[in-house]
């Protein structure tokens, strides 16, 4: 078994208002057979709402990749793609 | 029930907290017009159909930003910065409290009933013969409704075999409880201030974001810089609505530039109590019933649209206005700004002498985002003598208000509670139905938003979690002091 895919979730509050209190809840959204696979955690302030140049909050951290203006959808498809890059690496 | 997680909503508070990120940065009025371009550069993909309509609907959200009111100003507005100048010059805010972007509004369909590609023209065509309009033909094989005079009774929905007839709503008529909000001779919406009680649903359902509230945050930010102090009063529902324990927003709240934050909480019981010993007496004297009277767009729905139940409504002041009140006398000197979930309170505040701005939590998450404030690594603070107990603190969720009164009555007359949750068509014809002295009970609460203060147009947080949240609060809260008992 291969190690979890982690998101990390920034709850600080410049994320929170964009919407991160929404994107707390893809646990419950993602299909079965990846539950296992993943592990979602939110994380306090990672400070990239401070810098423009890293795009726009809400932001997430998908094993060490970074989403800015992060969805609900472009989280899932995230995760998805690296479950699947560990599937095919085996 | 409000949903707040779209791009409209997106939009909104990211144009918030850049127009404060340039006030702060002291180029509020060399920047702004630089905004809608850097949003909608010319690589950019458009929402609308090209980055021009976006930028131009970029610039009159701005507008709104700024506190203008969008109707009143000529078909070409002037330069942001001309507005952005007078924003930091004017010395009061004014009414109505929303504006309309009538170049935002899509002009939603003029009827409600729209045949689909379903439709296989039969021969029943029960449609047109149970249309009490004729305003059903048939062109090729398909049925048409003829919009001049279809009357949206919805029967050829009801009657046809195929499921072919669909209802579309138009969201902020729909979402209007008192028909303020109409369609102009080409199909855009205006408001009618006649009829609006400024309950704010309308910015919120508009899928195209036509509609704003008339921000105050500008009016906020320049005396935040001023000399004169800056009280913050805020109302029971921030709780949940940032990141962290209460104490740490409260702590937030100071590091944008508030130099004391009051819970308005401490007005709420005052507003509970004096309640209870006026339902004692109106019963007592021979009333039917009593209203409540914290929630403004409630009350003023009953001025406006249900004068026969205005005798019951309950003539002690809100929450807002007895903390104002403690306010003025505490710091005679201070600006005063109420911040809570609430647009109609920005009407109430204009008419209130003790409160001179009100904003809303997007308002005030603006601030945090603009200041660079993160709530949950801060040290808490408490709020500057409050007096609130779990009575007044429970005033943001429905049926709230109605414990807190029932708590301070205490079992002296009986009380037989009503719940209005939600100001809708069917609330109003209560409150009319009721204003004539009849009611099935005698404590009528009504909250204009559906669920209580914690689902307003202006909360940042869903309702779901904030109501989690202040159920926690006011668990770990319950041996606090009762009001006036606190040492100040």
């Amino acid at each position: 078994m291969s190690a979890k895919v982690q998101v990390q979730i920034c709850v600080g509050t410049a994320c929170h208002i964009m919407g991160a209190a929404d994107l707390i809840t893809i646990e419950d959204l993602l299909a079965e057979p990846l539950r296992d696979r993943v592990e979602v955690k939110g994380v306090t302030c990672i400070g990239l709402c401070k810098d423009e140049t890293c795009g726009k909050p809400p932001f997430v951290i998908i094993d060490g990749e970074t989403l800015s203006e992060a969805t609900l959808d472009k989280v899932l498809r995230c995760i998805e793609q690296q479950v699947q890059r560990q599937v095919g690496g085996r | 029930m409000l949903v707040l997680e779209n791009r409209a909503t997106y939009i909104r508070r990211e144009l918030q907290a850049k127009v404060l990120k340039l006030f702060f940065a002291g180029s509020l009025v060399s920047d702004i017009d630089d905004l809608p371009r850097t949003l909608y550069p010319r690589k950019a993909d458009a929402i609308r159909c090209c980055i021009y309509k976006d930028r131009a609907i970029t610039a009159y959200r701005l507008m709104a930003i700024l506190g203008v009111s969008i109707e009143d100003e000529p078909d070409d507005p002037l330069p942001l910065r001309e507005y952005a100048r007078r924003a930091l010059e004017r010395s009061t805010v004014t009414e109505p409290v929303l504006t309309v972007i009538d170049e935002g509004c899509s002009a939603c369909v003029q009827n409600n009933y729209f045949v689909t590609n379903a439709c296989r023209g039969c021969v029943a065509r029960p449609c047109s013969v149970n249309c009490p309009r004729e305003a059903i033909s048939f062109q090729g094989d398909r049925a048409k409704i003829d919009p001049a005079a279809c009357v949206n009774c919805g029967r050829c929905q009801g009657v046809c075999p195929y499921n072919a007839i669909v209802y579309q709503p138009v969201p902020c008529e729909e979402g209007c409880p008192v028909g303020a909000i109409k369609k102009d001779d080409r199909g855009r919406e205006f408001i009618d201030y006649a009829l609006c009680i400024f309950c704010g649903r309308c910015t919120r359902a508009c899928p195209f974001g036509a509609i704003m509230e008339r921000f105050q945050m500008i009016d906020v930010a320049k005396h935040i810089l001023a000399d004169r102090p800056v009280v913050a009063m805020v109302a029971p529902s921030i709780v949940g609505q940032f990141p962290g324990a209460l104490g740490q927003t409260v702590a937030g709240i100071r590091q944008i530039g508030f130099d004391a934050v009051l819970e308005v909480a401490s007005g709420a019981d005052v507003t509970a109590q004096n309640e209870a010993a006026e339902f004692v007496e109106r019963l007592e004297k021979g009333d039917a019933m009593m209203g409540t009277s914290c929630c403004p767009a409630y009350t003023e729905a009953v001025r406006k649209h249900a004068p026969d139940f205005q005798k019951y409504v309950s003539s002690t002041r809100t929450p807002m206005s007895y903390t104002a009140e403690t306010a003025a006398q505490q710091y005679p000197d201070a600006v005063k700004v109420f911040i809570g979930p609430c647009i109609a309170k920005k009407f109430e505040g204009i008419h209130d002498d003790n409160v001179d701005y009100v904003l809303t939590y997007e308002e005030l998450g603006a601030f945090l985002m603009a200041r660079g404030i993160d709530t949950a690594s801060l040290e808490e603070t408490v709020f500057d003598a409050t007096t609130a107990t779990v009575h007044g603190r429970g005033f943001p969720v429905s049926c709230g208000v109605t414990g807190a009164v029932e708590h301070y009555i205490d079992g002296q007359v009986s009380v037989e509670p009503v719940l209005i949750d939600g100001l809708k068509k069917k609330g109003l014809n209560q409150l009319r139905a009721f204003g004539k002295g009849k009611a099935p009970g005698n404590l009528i609460e009504v909250m204009s938003c559906e669920g209580g203060c914690i689902c307003g147009p202006g909360v940042v947080s869903n309702p779901k979690t904030t109501q989690r949240a202040l159920k926690a609060f006011l668990a770990q809260a319950d041996d606090n002091p009762p009001a006036g008992e606190a040492t100040p």
